[in-house]
């Protein structure tokens, strides 16, 4: 599977989103097409991630580090 | 990671792409009729096609957490939670023409989207030509997940609660109605 397949339709579904926010007048329809954003945002680094261990696709910012998901320096972040 | 010229043979040869023809379908489809639809619930009901089928293409990536995630938070209550504030507040039902904005300004706002369209697609192509996602079936851990966000990110994870109870008390704030200072004990109209 292509990464740009997922990433297009990503694409397309925040255009379609962006679509009804403008030309929507009733408020809870904006807010639906707020929701068609919503989801694309997040899938999108879930399906770029480059390097194979960090795929917990919550669209962290440290998604391209591949040192993420193996066991961060405790002994600084806990709390 | 290793970029392979794929050709279309290729492509189609897959089962996966297959599949994600079909969720692909579904999702335009659905999101196209919640753009489009004239009736309020009818939205709602291809809203719940377009995000079932977000959740599906989760499951395609391998991220089962964040598929059952969505099924559960974005099907199982943003959208129930839509269907009531409809049903409940007096949102126009039925067909109505007053939904949209008239059609000078949709084809604006057509315009600007598929713009916007061709400037993200564009960089997208630019960016991944030809690179292909690697082990696609590997499911992600949940306990991987968990360990992140509890360990590295937690301080954006309480930083998200402390913005959920501002927007709680900002509902409450903006629901609720004080009477008149003067006419205490009076239901104000």
């Amino acid at each position: 599977m292509l990464i740009n397949q997922f990433l297009l339709l990503g694409a397309a579904m925040f255009s379609l989103g962006v679509y009804g926010v403008l030309s929507r007048r009733n408020a809870v329809l904006v807010l639906l097409s707020v929701e068609l954003m919503l989801p694309e945002v997040r899938s999108s680094p879930s399906s770029s991630s480059p390097s194979p261990p960090p795929r917990w696709a919550s669209g962290s910012p440290s998604c391209c580090s591949s040192t993420a998901t193996v066991t961060p320096p405790t002994s600084t972040s806990s709390i | 990671m290793p970029v392979i010229a794929v050709t279309a043979a290729d492509w189609f040869g897959e089962v996966e792409n297959w599949v994600f023809l079909v969720i692909a379908v579904v999702m335009v489809a659905g999101s196209f009729r919640v753009v489009t639809s004239p009736n309020v619930v009818h939205a709602v009901l291809a809203l719940v096609a377009a995000l079932g089928a977000s959740a599906a293409l989760f499951l395609l990536l391998g991220a089962e957490f964040v598929a059952w995630t969505v099924v559960l938070v974005y099907i199982g209550a943003v959208v129930v939670l839509f269907l009531f504030g409809i049903m409940i507040t007096r949102a126009p039902l039925g067909h109505e023409t007053a939904l949209s904005h008239p059609l000078r300004v949709r084809a604006g706002a057509a315009l600007v989207s598929g713009a916007l369209f061709l400037l993200i697609g564009g960089a997208m192509l630019d960016a991944f030509s030809d690179r292909l996602i690697d082990e696609p079936a590997a499911a992600t851990r949940t306990a991987d997940l968990g360990k992140s966000m509890f360990e590295r990110f937690v301080i954006p994870f309480e930083v998200v609660s402390v913005v959920l109870l501002a927007a709680l008390i900002g509902g409450i704030v903006l629901a609720r109605k004080d009477p008149e200072p003067g006419v205490a004990g009076e239901v104000s109209r």
